[in-house]
């Protein structure tokens, strides 16, 4: 991809992955977000405020969502494809 | 704790675009912006995300543009998702065709919840997003 000159096509290219990396970011944060309320919200809602363990639990839960999302990512890049 | 309210019924009328606090809950801002900690100020400044900064005006705002989009998206998205959940987990009882007292407390809790939980899960995405942005 040409950085400092891009060509017309190369520029449509860059805009579509741009917009599909963000879509995907969205997509990440959004899954991130509720499984991490499942796993770590109580959901009798006894108070509107997060307590302490709530706190914790989702500060770790976003961590390990996040190796699990690397981990991932580098399975698929280095092994390949899925089988068909 | 009223300001998430309002910016339900914001969102409810449909007024474009959605205020600065509703989109902070929304995290998009935070993780574009590669911001940790809690948004100061009105609104944010789109040359600033996404490192927008180097490039010629016209591809600065259709960047802006798509960022906008996607953002009134997301805030529709997490909106319906909201009400849905909070519907499933406080709602039970249908013998009345109004919601008593102790319904709309659950589903006041149950919103306050989520967006807090998820303006601090945005804080720690946005962290690990410019972590590992400074590793590459």
């Amino acid at each position: 991809m040409a950085a400092n000159n891009p060509t017309g096509v190369d520029k449509e290219q860059a805009f579509g992955m741009a917009e599909t990396e963000m879509e995907y970011r969205v997509e990440l944060f959004n899954r991130l977000a509720q499984t991490c309320f499942n796993k770590c919200v109580d959901k009798r809602y006894k108070e509107s405020e997060l307590n302490m363990g709530e706190n914790s639990c989702i500060d770790r839960c976003v961590s390990k969502y996040w190796q699990v999302n690397s981990m991932i990512g580098q399975l698929l890049s280095a092994g390949g494809r899925p089988p068909m | 704790m009223y300001v998430i309210y309002q910016c339900y019924e914001h969102l409810a009328t449909l007024t474009i675009p959605p205020a600065p606090y509703c989109t902070r809950a929304t995290g998009l801002n935070l993780w574009v912006s590669g911001k940790s900690g809690p948004e100061k100020g009105a609104g944010m400044d789109k040359n600033m995300l996404a490192g927008l900064d180097g490039l010629p005006e016209q591809d600065k705002a259709r960047m802006a543009a798509m960022i906008d989009h996607l953002q009134l998206r997301d805030s529709l998205r997490m909106y319906n998702s909201l009400v849905e959940r909070c519907f499933n987990d406080c709602v039970d009882n249908f013998t009345r065709k109004t919601l008593q007292k102790q319904e709309e407390t659950c589903v006041m809790r149950c919103a306050e919840k989520f967006l807090k939980h998820s303006m601090r899960v945005g804080m720690r995405f946005a962290e690990l997003n410019s972590q590992a942005a400074t590793q590459e």
